[in-house]
């Protein structure tokens, strides 16, 4: 092992205190930010923009014949409409248990899956649900309405026939 | 090693800025953001965000409705401005059959020029506007559809001239071949031809 | 650690006191030790701990801790293999992130791709991505294998190294053909079903010979990359389970292999009197041995053939980190920033939705394969088997039959040099412009003489006939040079001009019916 001939010093000499390195942690500090950048970027990819499933706001034009009392489920929908003297109302049939679809009878709702019974109005009867179904928002008059899952509001509110 | 620094540095600033480019048309410059801009500014509570009409069994996935977001299911439509005008009552809820079934088009697209369909490698670009009723023949073929007239007139013409004997449209017609094994009359099943 | 603590302060003494003070004291030094335990050789502000760093990270530690000034140089390499590596790692994420929505049934795949295109967020800026950065690993892999060549990298003790390369060539080739047909559009159902009939051009040979009743290897080829006798869903769940597992993981491990090898041979290439040429390293390089060397080393590994510091001292070379870690985080960012740009100005094509009963013409394979393609349409054998099994065992002869010394390391080294490679250049686009002209201008044997049997054609078409004339060249390079370099310069040289051209031809001048046409503006309208 000899010394290279020429090198300034040797290695029993102290390793040199480094200056700083501008250029070098600039590089790596924007390296670093825009690999960030991407990374966030992409983590947006994953979150669906548009589900697959039909839309949760749709339009149902009421048979003429419905009782009061009696649901109308619009086919292929969860929910059901019901008119009685004061208007038309929509309740949502998904259990609040677990979500299975609950079955509209004379006396209330029925879930198959683990037995929760539910009133006329939603509210809760016979567990393990814990909440009432929520009525959910119901526009319109003359037989067309548009119902918007989404929007729940509170039980009771009715709109005109 | 300076200049892999000086490297490393322009091209991690260049992919910045690149990014930020990307970041803008995603989030910003999109067409379809615009237009619902103009909706909210009038008034209409609506979140910005993509719709679409979805059939299953027609195998349908619509986003006409993004930008005609007057037509989407549920809503009700601004009288005013053209793009945000509720759909014409036509007997049929757009909501359960889709806008790409009568009117063609591109459905799944979400920008006007590839929405509309006139562009390079979409078979089947949108029907002008005076030619709508056409869309009707997709479905009623055999079926007269009340009250149009010019459909009637169109389907009487191709039966008067009995073009289907020679050109085959949408698998049916093209029985007679000149010379016996020799070149039928194109397909109009590309020209938008239907019913 | 005793119980007292620091004098002067009241402390509980006691059992539970001193426990409770120690923990405290330790939950308090957490995150040094965190830092201390993670970096155990410390930060990289020494020689000492860059040589830890490197030595001791399970990612890093495929870099040789020190890596010659030579290799270092931007013309030794252009940086190309690292553009290769990045290429794929970056097809690597964005094909992850598109398998979040791409469904891989037939009619369902292009509508995932549609709204890809169209709804999902970034969706088309990261598909985009993707097909340009597959296209710029092909051509970095190709022109990787260019610069080895070129350099004579491939001399021995790197032989099997460049095996392990052509290895990687096939597989990149393989990923972006299975990746070709899975938008499920025109381009891709014809681009396929031409692929899959190149690979059942053995029966070009078992027919003539009548043998395809028992001996099918063609038949078989096919049905094994369709799993059906069409293009179909079968076809597609294969490409896709090939394009998404089997490649990556083959790419990754031959990946490994290679970079593995490199260190055991020694780094990169580099001419025999490489230190001399560098003259003396920069002023501020810590030398690295001395007269009384104070520290031991780990005895890591025996290994046969060079290292760097075998033959002349170790003092030209330098620490990896940073310097190495610099060089390929500049290439890595620079190959992002080339796919992003090409990103953001170009769409990835997407035509109409693949319909089995309307073919395109010209239905033409991916641009790799387009001059394939060409002597293909000469003869279905000879282009899909014969000068493609040619080709490789030619590459793969070159290692062993190229003994000699002069020149490595040397771009064009060798005897004949760069003139060399001029010369070879203008007869290998001459050869092949004059074959293919021929060709395209007067027809082939089959129009003159309609009943010639087909093994004639196998055995004499354009694809042969240009073979031969390289050969002969090369051979011709051999005597004139007394050197089998000189011969593989020129070879190598024609081969590359060949590919080129023929690629440039199936690209632009092959219209429908694969007829000759000097521009597509010219191409029929119906």
């Amino acid at each position: 092992m000899t010394v290279t001939p020429g090198a300034a010093r040797s290695r029993l000499d102290p390793e040199p205190v480094a200056r700083r390195d501008f250029l070098g942690l600039a590089s790596l500090g924007a390296a670093i930010t825009a690999l960030l950048f991407a990374t966030i970027g992409m983590l947006r990819l994953p979150k669906a923009a548009v589900l697959s499933s039909p839309s949760r706001k749709f339009r149902v034009t009421l048979p003429d014949t419905l009782a009061e009392g009696t649901a109308y489920v619009p086919p292929g929908r969860s929910v059901a409409l019901f008119r009685d003297g004061k208007g038309i109302y929509a309740i949502s049939t998904t259990c609040t248990h677990l979500g299975c679809i609950v079955r509209p009878g004379a006396e209330g709702f029925e879930c198959p899956c683990h037995g929760s019974r539910f009133a006329l109005d939603g509210s809760v009867v016979k567990g393990p649900a814990p909440r009432a179904l929520p009525w959910v928002k119901v526009t319109g008059s003359d037989g067309t309405y548009t119902v918007d899952e989404e929007v729940v509001v509170p039980p009771g509110l009715k709109v005109t026939a | 090693m300076r200049a892999n620094k000086l490297l490393l540095l322009c091209s991690s600033l260049g992919v910045l800025a690149l990014l930020v480019v990307a970041m803008a048309q995603e989030n910003f410059l999109k067409e379809w953001r615009r237009i619902q801009m103009t909706a909210q500014a009038r008034g209409e509570e609506l979140d910005s965000r993509l719709r679409q009409i979805v059939v299953p069994a027609l195998h349908v996935s619509d986003r006409c409705v993004t930008c005609h977001v007057g037509m989407a299911p549920g809503e009700q439509g601004l009288v005013g401005v053209p793009i945000l005008a509720p759909h014409p009552n036509v007997g049929h809820d757009p909501a359960a059959f889709g806008c790409t079934i009568c009117h063609g088009g591109q459905g799944r697209a979400t920008d006007q020029a590839d929405a509309h369909g006139a562009v390079p490698f979409w078979p089947s670009p949108m029907l002008p506007r005076e030619f709508t009723s056409a869309g009707c023949g997709s479905c009623h073929t055999h079926l007269r559809v009340p009250d149009l007239a010019q459909l009637r007139q169109g389907q009487a013409l191709i039966e008067q001239y009995d073009c289907l004997a020679c050109h085959r449209l949408n698998q049916r017609g093209g029985t007679l071949r000149p010379g016996g094994g020799g070149m039928e009359g194109p397909d109009l099943s590309r020209v938008e031809a239907t019913g | 650690m005793n119980g007292t603590g620091a004098p002067g302060t009241h402390r509980p003494i006691g059992p539970r006191g001193e426990a409770l003070r120690r923990f405290l004291d330790n939950l308090r030094q957490v995150p040094r030790r965190f830092r201390e335990s993670a970096l155990r050789g410390g930060l990289p502000h020494t020689d000492r701990s860059r040589s830890s760093f490197v030595f001791g990270n399970v990612f890093l530690h495929l870099h040789a801790v020190r890596t010659h000034r030579w290799s270092l140089r931007w013309s030794t390499t252009w940086g190309l293999g690292v553009t290769a590596m990045a290429a794929f790692l970056i097809t690597l994420v964005t094909g992850v992130l598109l398998m979040f929505y791409y469904k891989p049934y037939p009619d369902v795949a292009y509508q995932s791709i549609k709204d890809i295109h169209f709804v999902v967020p970034t969706g088309r800026f990261i598909r985009n991505i993707h097909r340009w950065a597959a296209n710029l690993m092909v051509v970095a892999v190709l022109v990787h294998m260019a610069r080895t060549f070129y350099t004579a990298a491939y001399r021995a003790p790197r032989e099997y190294n460049w095996l392990i390369g052509m290895g990687l060539l096939v597989t990149t080739l393989g990923l972006s053909f299975t990746g070709y047909l899975l938008p499920w559009d025109q381009l891709a159902y014809w681009a396929i079903t031409i692929g899959a009939n190149i690979a059942s051009s053995p029966r070009e040979v078992t027919d003539a010979l009548g043998i395809t009743g028992y001996f099918d290897p063609g038949g078989l080829q096919r049905l094994l990359l369709l799993g059906s006798d069409v293009v179909g869903e079968e076809a597609l769940i294969r490409f896709y389970l090939l394009h998404v597992m089997i490649l990556p993981l083959v790419l990754t491990a031959l990946a490994a292999v290679h970079f593995w090898r490199i260190r055991k041979d020694g780094g990169l290439v580099r001419p025999a009197d490489a230190d001399r040429r560098l003259g003396p390293p920069p002023g501020d390089v810590y030398p690295v041995f001395t007269e009384a060397p104070a520290k031991t080393y780990h005895l890591a590994a025996i290994v046969r053939g060079r290292t760097p510091a075998v033959g002349d001292g170790p003092e030209q070379t330098l620490p990896s980190m940073p310097h190495l870690f610099y060089a390929e985080a500049a290439v890595f960012m620079l190959t992002i920033f080339v796919c992003v740009g090409l990103a953001l100005l170009a769409d990835a094509p997407l035509k109409e939705l693949a319909n089995p009963t309307v073919p395109e013409n010209p239905a033409k394979a991916p641009w790799y394969f387009l001059g394939l393609q060409e002597l293909v349409s000469f003869s279905a054998f000879m282009g899909g088997v014969g000068i493609p099994t040619i080709v490789m065992v030619g590459l793969g002869l070159i290692p062993y039959l190229d003994r000699e010394e002069a020149g490595t390391g040397e771009w064009f080294g060798g005897p004949g040099g760069g003139r060399l490679v001029l010369q070879a250049v203008v007869v290998g686009l001459g050869a092949a412009v004059a074959v293919e002209a021929f060709a395209i201008q007067f027809g082939w044997l089959r129009e003159w003489f309609p009943s010639i049997p087909q093994p004639v054609i196998t055995a004499i078409n354009p694809g042969t006939v240009l073979t031969a004339i390289y050969a002969a060249y090369s051979l011709w390079l051999v005597k004139r040079y007394n050197s089998t370099r000189a011969g593989a310069l020129g070879l190598f040289t024609c081969f590359l001009c060949g590919f080129v051209l023929l690629t440039a031809i199936g690209t632009h001048f092959r219209g429908p019916n694969w007829a000759f046409y000097w521009s597509p503006a010219d191409w029929p309208v119906h």
